[in-house]
């Protein structure tokens, strides 16, 4: 239970507490009421409408290590 | 970075080769979290996995935990003339008897499907003549998104706006679950739950409990990753908890989300399908927050109401607690289908019946 | 005209557009009154009954519709005609043969990025011709207005219907109006139907699978489902999903040229292509099986469709084709249909194999499930 979706944060509108996400394909905005620090450039989480967290790109690195430990490079 | 990268069919194969060399002794893995039995079943996970290698679901789906007598509050409020009341689309054909939400709006009451809560209060905001409530259902990842709401509701002085609280948290229902059975050797634990409230918050299945527990992600690499993880640790007679989608979960979750969350609810009992009452398992209003709960608001209008029964025959209480497989329950496929459903398991789009019938073989 | 004119802004369901007000057409009347007195419900109670209402879900063109047309249609209109339960019926005038479809239109809202209600009128009902493999020739207008409808939308409704006849090279030769109360309608109702003739020398498409036939689909999948209930639901998708309503006569003619032995056409619309393969399938009493990595979906309509936990398989489309050709014809069939403006993203989907007639997917593992019929509209969730 919780569909939430990576998009890229393109914009933040602190006035009205929202972001602009890129969903590769449309962006959409979403509330940042439960991170309103999230900056711009930063992959996310978006459940139902709202940013959740950020996703670390180091997690790139980590799929990298793993495509080579299984020796798929 | 994209989310394909965590389904490229070469690593998934990889993985799964991963698993099948480590020769694993039988297992059977519960995953708690409903989207984790869909994306199960839609990847077909469990084909690629060794025999003895079994992956059940738990009461994961907040849908199908509902219980009726929760719906027929929901639908007899919505039945009040005048009330705008908004649900997420997942609830809208879940059964309380002969009764749903998608019934009553065909017979004429006004029920919207909002992607958001904030949605709703919007809706609230530019329909002032009329009372609008939103049917807050969901786990730990949800509840917080209805705690910012009725904050914003507060300060921005939305009157005509309440929720049905029916949200529900994970850990005591777990405790509970894993109580009472023992033949569950590893905890699948979910995802976005755990980006929300922490990691850590599933640190008492290993220490408590005994168990291992593997934070997990959704995508096949994800489960599959959090699988050969719970295999090793049981291989090793380990009880850890590992957490395998960094990506997203950090040990202490949101604090943002958790102070609103606290801020707004705070743990009473509520009632599981299949499981029953559960103390502390559920979010209640704070008093200060009191005033938003539509049950109370509109508590003397619906006072009488009719509460629903269960499909007798219905056993979404034994598939809930993973005792049975959907496929072999009587109803399966027979009586109970997505189009005529006796139960929320097979109404939910991710009940374990539901992902059962969804993605099933010939 | 003024206010009083104007139909009630209730939204019917969702958000508001920027500026608070939404520029969708049709409404909900508030309702006043005694609270609804839902149906009765004791334990006792038979569960699984079929309704005895007319409900949503009846409308969105899977199960519990063709259970419609079996339990009420078909006894009371049964005939031969009829009884070839396809979008056109195959008819006989005076030694002509020709095909006769009939199709209403309700959409809302009444216009949405890349086309309209009536421009959908007149594509759905040349489509439904042309997959018949008749020449879309004649159609008629049926009008059902509301009271309060702006005389400048129903003239931008028609300039639409005129522009998109023209494009398909049809006559919209005679129509209908009538005017209900306020409340009764819901803005505009448009009821088209349509003649076409078969030219010479070709006969009517079987419209019947054979085992080993090759499964073809004209293009990306999803594209007008989801738009439209993007612009339904005021989404603020950025770009906006557009529609990818068309004529497709052109197209299938294209096809038929390369391709005379065509075994089947049908354009999925309510419903997606899951639920025109399942009719297929179970009318040939053979199985389908599609291969996932196959199916064309655009990036947008693919990211749109995660957002709103939807499957683009179940999703309508209004401007695109589902082909069953003889094996040995499939690649002709496939160049035949890339080399049309509207079929560039044409692509083999799957294979008939032989009995059954349950349609499966084969997923990028390796592993295969079952792509059921549509129980009713696909609802957004969260969960």
């Amino acid at each position: 239970m919780c569909l939430a979706i990576p998009g890229r944060v393109e914009s933040v509108d602190q006035e009205a507490q929202t972001a602009l996400i890129d969903y590769n394909g449309v962006k959409k905005s979403a509330s940042i009421l439960l991170l309103p620090d999230v900056a711009p450039g930063v992959f996310a989480l978006v459940h139902a409408g709202f940013v959740i967290q950020v996703l670390e790109e180091a997690e790139g690195a980590e799929l990298q290590k793993l495509t080579e430990e299984c020796g798929l490079v | 970075m994209s989310e394909q990268d965590y389904r490229d069919p070469g690593l998934v194969a990889a993985l799964a080769g991963r698993i099948k060399a480590r020769n694993p002794r039988p297992l059977t893995i519960m995953e708690v979290c409903g989207t984790h039995t869909m994306s199960i079943a839609r990847y077909g996970i469990r084909s690629l996995l060794p025999p003895g290698l079994r992956l059940i679901s738990g009461p994961g789906c907040p849908v199908c935990v509902t219980d009726s007598a929760l719906i027929s509050a929901a639908l007899a409020v919505a039945g009040l003339p005048g009330i705008i009341f908004t649900s997420f689309g997942d609830m809208l054909r879940v059964p309380a008897g002969r009764n749903s939400l998608q019934r009553c709006r065909d017979l004429g009451a006004d029920i919207r499907i909002v992607l958001s809560p904030l949605d709703a209060l919007e809706l609230a905001k530019q329909n002032p003549g009329q009372q609008v409530v939103f049917f807050a259902v969901g786990f730990e990842t949800t509840a917080p998104l209805t705690a910012a709401t009725l904050v914003r509701a507060e300060a921005e002085g939305v009157d005509n706006f309440s929720v049905v609280p029916g949200h529900k948290t994970m850990p005591a229902a777990l405790r509970a679950l894993l109580a009472r059975t023992d033949n569950i050797h590893g905890l699948l634990c979910p995802g976005h739950v755990s980006a929300m409230i922490g990691a850590e918050a599933f640190r008492f299945i290993p220490e408590e409990l005994g168990k291992p527990a593997a934070v997990a992600g959704f995508e096949p690499v994800d489960i599959l990753l959090a699988v050969e993880a719970l295999t090793d640790m049981a291989a090793e007679g380990r009880a850890e908890l590992v957490n395998c989608y960094p990506r997203a979960v950090r040990q202490q979750g949101n604090q943002r989300a958790l102070d609103l969350l606290n801020q707004v609810f705070q743990p009473a009992e509520a009632v599981w399908r299949g499981l029953g009452p559960i103390p502390g398992s559920g979010l209640a209003l704070r008093p200060r927050y009191a005033r938003y709960d539509a049950l109370s608001r509109f508590s003397g209008e619906i006072a009488g109401r009719e509460a629903a029964a269960d499909h007798p025959g219905c056993r979404c209480g034994r598939v809930l607690r993973g005792e049975l497989a959907p496929e072999d329950c009587p109803l399966f496929a027979r009586a109970c289908t997505p189009g005529s459903p006796c139960g929320a398991c097979m109404v939910s789009s991710e009940g374990s019946c539901a992902a059962a019938y969804k993605y099933r073989k010939r | 005209m003024n206010d009083s004119d104007k139909l009630p802004e209730t939204s019917l369901c969702g958000i508001a557009g920027p500026d608070g007000r939404d520029e969708r057409q049709g409404s909900v009347p508030k309702r006043t009154g005694p609270a609804l007195v839902m149906p009765a419900t004791t334990s006792g109670e038979i569960y699984g009954q079929p309704d005895e209402i007319i409900t949503m879900a009846h409308g969105s063109g899977g199960r519990l519709y063709r259970q419609l047309v079996e339990e009420v249609f078909l006894p009371a209109f049964d005939n031969k005609y009829l009884r070839q339960l396809t979008d056109a019926a195959v008819v006989g005038c005076g030694g002509l043969q020709a095909a006769l479809t009939t199709d209403s239109f309700v959409v809302r809202p009444r216009f949405f990025p890349g086309g309209d209600i009536g421009r959908l009128s007149v594509c759905g009902t040349v489509n439904d011709l042309s997959m018949s493999g008749a020449v879309a020739r004649y159609l008629t207008v049926g009008m059902i207005l509301e009271a309060g409808l702006p005389l400048e939308e129903l003239r931008r409704i028609c300039f639409s219907m005129a522009a998109a006849a023209e494009e398909a090279g049809v006559y919209l030769v005679t129509g209908d109006t009538k005017v209900v109360e306020r409340g009764a309608g819901d803005g505009v109702y448009i009821n088209t139907a349509g003649l076409g003739l078969f030219p010479a020398g070709r006969s009517p498409l079987p419209q019947r699978l054979a085992a080993g036939d090759a499964i073809l689909i004209s293009g990306a999948l999803g594209d007008h489902g989801l738009a439209v209930m993007a612009a339904r639901e005021n989404l603020g998708f950025d770009p906006p999903l557009i529609s990818d309503v068309a004529p497709l006569n052109s197209l299938v003619e294209a096809l038929l040229a390369a391709v005379p032995d065509v075994h089947a056409l049908r354009d999925p619309t309510r419903g997606g292509i899951a639920a025109a393969l399942n009719e297929w399938a179970a009318a040939a009493g053979k199985d389908i099986l599609l291969e996932e990595g196959a199916l064309p979906v655009a990036q947008p309509v693919r990211a749109a469709a995660a957002l709103l936990g939807l499957d683009p398989l179940y999703v309508a489309n209004e401007g695109k084709l589902l082909a069953a050709v003889p094996s040995a014809q499939a690649e002709a069939a496939l160049a035949a249909l890339r080399s049309h403006a509207l079929g560039r993203n044409a692509a083999i989907i799957g294979q008939v194999g032989e009995g059954g007639g349950l349609v499966s997917l084969r997923t990028a593992y390796g592993a295969e499930r079952l792509i059921d019929m549509p129980e009713g509209d696909q609802l957004p969730r969260i969960c």
